[in-house]
């Protein structure tokens, strides 16, 4: 049809979905700002190149997804910005830079033994998953077993550094 | 879980899987989701400290290599060097740096720390950092410089060349629009990124890429190609010899379908240039010489991909150069 009717498409699906979406906005903690960032999404997605999309629901609620993670994380980098020019003004010393890699390090080799912890397939599949960014579909598919084993098995990948980094701020 | 586990760990636990669930790209469940949203509002609360468990948890393993060395060496030896995790992100390193900006007519807005640099299409310019690294703008680009981050760049949408002096305590990061982190291992990469699709060619040393919850490193002479913000990127050969070749006027394209032939010429030259459907899967490899205007380069082009080149509006239409027109 018209060359540009795909993003026509997902417009409409946009429009037609407007109820769904802003309720998920609102049970996503967006609150009075649920237009905001429907606004927000439907300019994004009028702007971004036709492409044909396989499940246009989906790609939809990611899209949401992202742009209330992008909202997240500038309201933190803005706080962040503020705290770093603060240590600036404060100015760090190299030797403290140099100390804080060295605690890094130490914290990375007590990271990767609690990760070994948990068992091989726990690492091999946190492994998969988080560097070489292989799908979760791909790794259950590799290692032959059901998807929601490779989630529990992150889950239980991420429980575990979760505890390790309490250990670590109560230090 | 646990023996005795409180329900408030359980509803951590729950949160963390969620978090995980939906952190993968292919992740459709958006009703269960938010079904379990709506049953409890402080649901969101631990999805969204879940979110940062996970940041914090993965940001244990970006840490430099642990043979940090104590000579400033070549950034290429550094990354063949050795083996092991090579993630790693910058101690929020703190200092001055100064921008030189180079030649007039383009934009620099001052918003507070941030400085925003935009070039128009078929617009070119060069950024010096003060610590010698150089970024390199093609046209239609957007990006923002952090004085109190030295090393981080926002880029918004558009095309730039890097070339950055490493420094394996602080890496250099760049942050496409949408959130995606391309941490520099080495020294020369070019990042096309347009509304969510994403291209990052590798012509030195080695880049991370960070992005939905996936990690991939590409090392000089790989590539990686993503369509869309959720959709998984893809990692593929690039002649290195050929990274950021649009700075000399030559414009290189190895096997490259023609709509994303047709982006960079219009990105080069200026001005708009549309495919008609029928040509959009084609794919041509091969040299174009972008200099001496869009006329002149459409002239050479048109015989070059065999195909018709016509005005029409304030651009150009690519066409099949079908019999009719012979």
């Amino acid at each position: 049809m018209e060359p540009d009717s795909k993003s026509d498409g997902l417009t409409r699906v946009l429009v037609d979905e407007r109820a769904r979406l802003l309720r998920f906005l609102a049970a996503r903690g967006a609150g009075d700002e649920a237009e905001d960032v429907f606004q927000d999404l439907w300019q994004r997605l009028v702007a971004a190149p036709a492409q044909p999309i396989a499940d246009p629901i989906a790609y939809l609620f990611r899209a949401a997804e992202n742009v209330l993670r992008d909202r997240r994380r500038s309201a933190i980098s803005r706080e962040r910005r503020q705290q770093d020019w603060h240590e600036a003004s404060v100015g760090e010393r190299d030797e403290a830079v140099g100390e804080r890699v060295l605690i890094a390090r130490q914290r990375l080799g007590e990271a990767e033994a609690v990760l070994a912890a948990q068992g091989p397939r726990v690492s091999q599949v946190f492994r998969r998953y988080r560097l070489d960014g292989v799908g979760q579909a791909a790794i259950a598919r590799e290692m032959g077993v059901s998807l929601s084993s490779i989630e529990k098995d992150l889950q239980k990948a991420y429980r575990a550094l979760s505890q390790l980094r309490e250990k670590f701020d109560a230090e | 879980m646990g023996m005795n586990a409180a329900p408030h760990d359980m509803l951590r636990d729950d949160a963390r899987l969620w978090a995980i669930r939906v952190g993968d790209p292919a992740f459709a469940d958006w009703d269960g989701f938010n079904t379990w949203l709506e049953a409890d509002p402080a649901h969101n609360a631990a999805y969204e400290a879940a979110l940062d468990d996970l940041d914090a948890a993965d940001a244990l393993f970006d840490v430099p290599p642990a043979r940090a060395p104590v000579l400033p060496r070549p950034a290429a030896a550094t990354v063949r060097s050795g083996s092991g995790p090579r993630r790693w992100r910058a101690p929020a390193m703190a200092a001055c740096v100064a921008v030189l900006a180079v030649g007039g007519g383009w934009l620099a807005l001052d918003r507070g720390s941030m400085q925003e640099y935009a070039t128009a299409p078929g617009q070119r310019r060069a950024i010096e950092l003060v610590d010698g690294s150089r970024i390199v703008l093609n046209g239609g680009t957007r990006l923002a410089l952090d004085s109190a981050n030295p090393r981080a760049v926002t880029m918004a949408d558009g095309e730039a060349l890097f070339q950055i002096r490493h420094d394996s305590e602080a890496p250099f990061v760049v942050t496409t629009g949408d959130g995606t982190r391309l941490i520099d291992v080495g020294t020369t990469f070019n990042v096309v990124g347009e509304k969510g699709a994403l291209s990052v060619k590798v012509a030195e040393g080695a880049v991370v890429y960070r992005g939905g919850g996936a990690e991939m490193r590409l090392d000089a002479g790989e590539m990686l190609t993503r369509a869309t913000t959720g959709a998984a990127p893809r990692k593929q050969a690039v002649d290195p010899s050929t990274v950021g070749a649009w700075r000399t006027g030559y414009l290189q394209f190895s096997d490259t379908p023609l709509d994303e032939l047709a982006a960079d010429l219009s990105r080069n030259l200026g001005v708009p240039v549309a495919i008609d459907d029928r040509l959009a899967t084609r794919r041509f490899s091969g040299t174009v010489m972008a200099d001496g205007g869009a006329d002149a380069v459409m002239a050479r082009v048109g015989p070059l991909l065999d195909v018709q080149l016509e005005r029409r509006g304030d651009g150009w239409m690519m066409t099949p150069n079908d019999g009719a027109r012979r």
